[in-house]
């Protein structure tokens, strides 16, 4: 479902009512690079000097001054002015006692400065206020985003840098005082002042559990250059210790990349560890238009290290630690590729195969033959290697060429696809009774035929004009049966059939299996639109029929892999009311009547700051394991500015909680506090992932957010962070590297 | 049942259309070989008379949607996030923004398997919103 | 420039008489007085020659009355206006009824404005009316003040 909430910014427009700038703002010629100015008399000496007096108004490209008197000088293009000042651009208001401007250097120098940001919330006082294009530096000044007449906080600094660009602002020797009391000296402080720097970094974060005890982080940024930075965040466990995260970040017009490192010298609740560390490195380089290369490296001391102290990098139950490196070429015949890649698994799991390299070349685009018809080919040479499993390396080639035709109407798509795959093998085992390395062979053809019909249709609701589209397709798939028993599985599992994975051509991931098939796979979509195009209503149903049904395999490598039956899937989501959202899933295998997998989800948005939801997933088997879980989650509104949420996970079929969360929340206008009470399953990677009979361990906690809003426009609490800090809400981002 | 074939290609009236997007954006080439095979051909640099798609970003994320009891996470769901705008000649340019949604089984004792796994479903991911970008150019171009 | 004030003044018109009241000198459509580069155009011109030789008062007035002259550092300055009062002896002109004087790089533009040219000092005071204020406009400074080929200021 892709409902987007909007932001509720009532809660901003009544906090900082809208400073009144005056309307000669309206009409300045932002480009022109003239200097206007009105006055009710003019003094000009030698075309050079000029004194103007009786409230002068000057304005330069986007900028306006008012003065009572005002002097310019030509030659050196200074403007000067004081007495009671307002001076405007887009990004500043300031009243104050001296103004100078320099034009050349497009500089402005104000002194006894009150100033109000336009673009986002913060205002303060400053002896000396330099604004240029890009930065503003105030001296001996005071910041805070708190609308006027309300002293919650405030910064007072000897000298505060704020620079839009880099999103950060930087305070030397501040003292930072709550309804003018002193409270903290800092000799440097940096916080966010845009919103994509703020990404969560909420400032300080406090909070404390069974496992960590108070957890203390403070960040720090450092602005190196114009396109690297380093932001170092020391972090206080009272349980367990000191610990330092970092973060360096570097951006060129080819080359991006970011090390991210969290080192913890001592661990007081596991002595016995001499270091504990999380390393994560990325890099993406473009060394020439054509090649590419990325890099995507992770590890960690020890396996419990998420588990125990979390990472900004990786959520807690994540199981295994990529090691990825590849270089690609982006040839306009030809693509290919060569990747490294080797999994950390964490917990007592077999190791990962790792492939040492994959090289892959196939053609950039199909090649028009006679008559619409097309060639495409693809070729793969694959290196696995893994000492712990029964065949310990293996090379395999792998060749497909493909011949298609496409047809595209707008009423009908239908294509026609032969293809020829051809694998050969070299496995090493020092297992394996006869001799030590095994070659096989393995060649087969493939038929595909797909078509899909577009009916559409006008539909009356409620008023409203919409659009129900109604799209059958059909996929007729013919693959021979071969043995292919004695490959080992290196890169290759069974994938999982929801709808749209019906229509794929193999339900393995890799090429060590290639399903046999003479099958027919009926499909329909049906969408409603409504008047602005919005996605509605959609139903899709289908399902896979054998004509022959499979032989029956024996596969030593395959007992673990359910075997393959006919499948039946469907999938929906409809908003039958401008509040309400239901969205479901569900695979069925209609041949041994069981139910393979279903999921539903009920959402209610009553506004941006009210929703709820209502989730169940069942799923027969996901390693062996029967998932049966429900969720409910919600936020709500409780008294002006006071709002709570909460979310409770249930284990169904092991009748345990898995997580739950409470909390309340009070934002004003410039500052926000958030009470959260945790209680969540402790992931125990000792144990095995399905053995019921141990009870689980679970880890409670409370934590108190408190951030300063104003930091960044829409700085503070947005609704879905406050359901984003359990186990389940936590999104975190994959490197793509194309 | 008032059902009718549609009758129109999206975009017939533009025969051209230009894309803009970060180098080598694989959702670009998914999108351009889509147009390509619907006869409308993508031009290097955006034109005066032909309609003009930015692709400003496109980022694949996962969370946890089920746990085993011993904690570790046992269904993702892969969220594929796309933001692009389209500007019709002579027109403002319209922003657009949606997201898709595939859950997936992690198994940690095939972990390479299971990255094949993710990649097929990243390029079905992309099929998909190439598929959906082309609907909102064709509602545009009605 | 200086020079001009030692040159020949000469003045034509369509019309010319005395006014016999004022004693004064009346010229009348297609009015041009020149003195070395300096240059006034105007539809009537009076001359009032009481203060004795070289301390006459000229009172030209036109739709508008225009006045130009090289200065020094050889830019050329120009000047338009409902009336121009040129008092020969100080060297002051006072233009009065929207006037406008355009010099390299600036534009002024008031109700009432005394040009000193010996000095090159200029004064401009507001009209009594709403929007009598007085405009300056200045140009971008990369063109040096003594270039010589005026720009035409584009009428803001």
């Amino acid at each position: 479902a892709t409902a987007n909430i909007v932001a509720d910014n009532a809660m901003i427009d009544n906090c900082y009512p809208t400073t009144p700038y005056p309307v000669a703002l309206t009409e300045l010629d932002q480009d022109g690079s003239q200097v206007f100015i009105d006055a009710d008399g003019l003094e000009l000496n030698n075309n050079q000097q000029a004194r103007f007096f009786g409230n002068v108004q000057v304005s330069y490209s986007d900028t306006l001054l008012q003065a009572p008197q005002a002097s310019f000088s030509q030659s050196e293009q200074i403007i000067l002015a004081d007495g009671g000042i307002s001076y405007f651009s887009p990004a500043l208001a300031v009243r104050s006692q001296k103004f100078v401007a320099n034009l050349q250097q497009n500089r402005v120098e104000l002194s006894q400065a009150d100033y109000q940001l336009a673009t986002q919330s913060g205002r303060g006082a400053a002896d000396i206020l330099l604004a240029s294009e890009t930065s503003l530096q105030l001296s001996d000044a005071s910041f805070t985003a708190c609308p006027i007449g309300d002293n919650s906080w405030a910064l007072h600094a000897n000298e505060i840098k704020l620079n839009a660009d880099e999103g950060w602002g930087q305070a030397w020797h501040t003292v930072f005082k709550v309804r003018d009391i002193p409270v903290l000296y800092l000799p440097y402080l940096s916080f966010p002042i845009t919103e994509e720097r703020k990404s969560g970094l909420l400032l300080p974060n406090v909070g404390s559990s069974q496992r960590l005890g108070v957890d203390l982080e403070l960040p720090y940024y450092f602005n190196l250059a114009e396109n690297y930075d380093l932001t170092l965040t020391p972090r206080v466990m009272t349980n367990r210790g000191y610990q330092l995260k970092s973060e360096f970040r570097y951006l060129t017009e080819d080359h991006q990349g970011l090390l991210h490192l969290e080192y913890m010298q001592k661990d007081r609740e596991r002595p016995e560890l001499t270091q504990r560390y999380l390393g994560h490195y990325n890099q993406r380089s473009d060394f020439t238009p054509r090649w590419r290369g990325t890099l995507d490296v992770t590890d960690i001391s020890d396996d419990a290290y998420l588990t125990d102290l979390g990472s900004d990098y990786m959520n807690q139950s994540d199981t295994q630690l990529l090691k990825q490196g590849n270089i690609t070429y982006y040839g306009d015949d030809v693509f290919a590729s060569l990747q490294l890649q080797d999994f950390t698994v964490l917990g007592n799991y077999d190791k990962a195969y790792a492939a040492l390299p994959v090289v892959d070349v196939r053609s950039a685009e199909p090649i028009p033959l006679l008559a619409g018809l097309e060639f495409d080919w693809q070729a793969q040479y694959a290196y696995f290697r893994n000492d712990q499993a029964l065949i310990h390396s293996a090379h395999r080639a792998h060749i497909e060429p493909t011949v298609r035709l496409p047809f595209i109407s707008p009423a009908m798509e239908f294509m026609a696809e032969a293809s020829l795959m051809h694998t050969r093998y070299q496995q090493n085992s020092d297992q394996l009774q006869q001799d030590q390395t095994q070659t096989i062979q393995r060649t087969m053809p493939k038929l595909r035929l797909r078509g899909q019909l577009n009916f559409e249709r006008s539909l009356e609701q409620q008023g409203e004009l919409k659009v129900q589209t109604f799209e059958p397709q059909l996929q007729y798939l013919y693959i021979p049966h071969r043995s292919q028993s004695e490959i080992g599985l290196f890169d290759t599992t069974r994938l999982q059939d929801d709808y749209f994975g019906l229509f794929r051509e193999n339900r393995f991931s890799g090429l060590d299996r290639i399903n046999e098939a003479n099958q027919l796979t009926l499909g329909a979509t049906s969408r409603i639109y409504d008047a602005n195009d919005r996605e509605q209503f959609r139903f899709s149903l289908g399902q896979i029929f054998f004509i022959t049904s499979p032989t029956e395999l024996q596969d030593p490598f395959q007992q673990s892999l359910t075997d393959i039956e006919s499948m039946l899937a469907a999938e929906s989501m409809w908003q039958w009311h401008r509040r309400w959202f239901v969205s479901a899933g569900v695979q069925y295998d209609s041949d041994n009547r069981n139910l393979i997998k279903s999921n539903v989800t009920l959402d209610y948005r009553g506004s941006d700051k009210t929703l709820f939801q209502l989730n169940h997933r069942y799923s027969q088997a996901v390693s062996d394991y029967e998932i049966s879980q429900i969720g409910l989650l919600g936020t709500q509104p409780v008294a002006d500015h006071w709002q709570l949420f909460g979310s409770y996970y249930y284990d169904l079929n092991h009748s345990q909680m898995m997580e739950a969360h409470f909390g309340i929340q009070y934002e004003s206008c410039c500052w926000a506090i958030r009470l959260v009470a945790r209680r969540q399953i402790a992931t125990d990677l000792t144990r095995n992932p399905t053995d019921l009979n141990i009870p689980s361990t679970f880890d409670n906690g409370i934590s108190l957010q408190f951030v300063l809003k104003g930091f960044g426009d829409k700085a503070g609490f947005a609704v879905t962070d406050m359901l984003s800090n359990g186990i389940f809400s936590y999104r975190r981002p994959y490197l793509l590297n194309n | 049942c008032g059902f009718q074939l549609r009758g129109q290609l999206p975009l017939q009236q533009y025969p051209a259309l230009s894309i803009q997007a970060e180098r080598h954006s694989a959702l670009a080439a998914v999108l351009s070989q889509r147009l390509q095979s619907h006869q409308i051909d993508v031009l290097a640099s955006q034109q005066e008379d032909s309609p003009h798609l930015m692709l400003h970003h496109d980022s694949l994320e996962r969370r946890t949607l089920s746990l085993f009891p011993n904690g570790q996470v046992a269904e993702y769901e892969l969220i594929y996030q796309v933001r692009y705008s389209i500007q019709m000649p002579d027109q403002q340019a319209q922003y657009f923004e949606f997201e898709l949604f595939r859950d997936y089984q992690d198994d940690p004792n095939r972990a390479l398997a299971k990255a094949q796994e993710l990649d097929l479903m990243l390029t079905e991911l992309r099929e998909q919103a190439a598929q959906r970008i082309l609907r909102q150019l064709g509602r545009l171009g009605a | 420039d200086q020079s001009d004030f030692q040159q020949p003044l000469s003045v034509d018109s369509d019309t010319f008489f005395t006014d016999i009241q004022t004693s004064n000198l009346v010229y009348e459509r297609n009015v041009i007085v020149q003195q070395g580069s300096l240059k006034i155009l105007a539809e009537k011109l009076e001359i009032d020659g009481s203060a004795g030789k070289g301390a006459e008062i000229f009172i030209a007035t036109g739709n508008p009355a225009t006045y130009s002259q090289l200065m020094e550092d050889g830019s050329r300055v120009e000047a338009e206006a409902q009336e121009i009062r040129f008092e020969r002896a100080d060297r002051m002109l006072t233009m009065t009824g929207n006037a406008e004087l355009r010099q390299s790089g600036s534009l002024v533009r008031g109700a009432l404005m005394r040009y000193n040219i010996e000095t090159q000092q200029l004064n401009a005071e507001r009209g009594d009316d709403e929007n009598g204020r007085v405009r300056t406009i200045f140009e971008p400074a990369q063109r040096q003040p003594q270039n010589n080929n005026q720009e035409e200021n584009q009428q803001p």
